[in-house]
């Protein structure tokens, strides 16, 4: 799955491990699904998402 | 139950130092000779905690890294077991080798017990070697960090 993630953490002057905190997650894991290694479950998607204000097909996208 | 990077390092503190206690114990009881039964329930004793502690600590990581271990341990177990068996058949065929090697290792000649725990021991530890390759492989394949 792609996703803007580093893009929308430029934006915000955020680093992994701000992002990390904000969503309750380790710095690896927010390293690992910016770097499309790991898929977050549907629930962490909407809280990342709504964490930028953006909806969550803007923030991950489907490879096809 | 939530993330908590602080109490999962606790966790896994207690349970290395449980183990290395544990350990230790258990080598001391046996070379005092103490009874084995006593022993034996001991060391259940001890696995059980340490069994549940290490639950404990996987309920504190986030799903990212409770996903990215499932997979790992079970691609870790495949390729352990891959990588023991040429060891095991080789081993088969030349018995004599097996017996010095534990007779060297253990100090102790080889008995059916002790091939016994070998038998259980060897195949996870095979495992458990494979899973630490893979992490240290993740390790190094890791993404860009900023």
């Amino acid at each position: 799955m792609k996703n803007r993630l580093r893009v929308l953490r430029a934006e915000k002057g955020w680093s992994q491990a701000d992002l990390a905190e904000r969503v309750n997650v380790a710095r690896q894991s927010v390293n690992a699904i910016e770097n499309g290694k790991a898929d977050p479950s549907l629930p962490l998607g909407i809280r990342i998402a709504r964490l930028f204000g953006q909806p969550v097909e803007s923030v991950f996208q489907d490879e096809e | 139950m939530a993330y908590s990077a602080k109490r999962y390092r606790t966790v896994m503190g207690s349970i290395f130092a449980l183990a290395v206690a544990g350990f230790a114990a258990i080598f001391w009881l046996a070379r005092n000779h103490a009874d084995p039964i006593s022993v034996g329930m001991f060391r259940v004793a001890l696995a059980v905690i340490i069994i549940g502690l290490a639950m404990l600590a996987v309920s504190y990581r986030d799903e990212v890294q409770r996903q990215t271990g499932q997979k790992r341990w079970f691609f870790g177990s495949m390729i352990g077991i891959a990588a023991m068996t040429p060891a095991v058949v080789s081993l088969q065929t030349h018995k004599v080798w097996l017996d010095t090697a534990v007779q060297f290792f253990f100090h102790h000649p080889a008995t059916g017990p002790l091939y016994f725990s070998l038998g259980v021991m060897t195949p996870v530890m095979f495992q458990a070697a494979s899973v630490l390759v893979l992490r240290l492989l993740d390790k190094l394949a890791q993404g860009p960090q900023s």
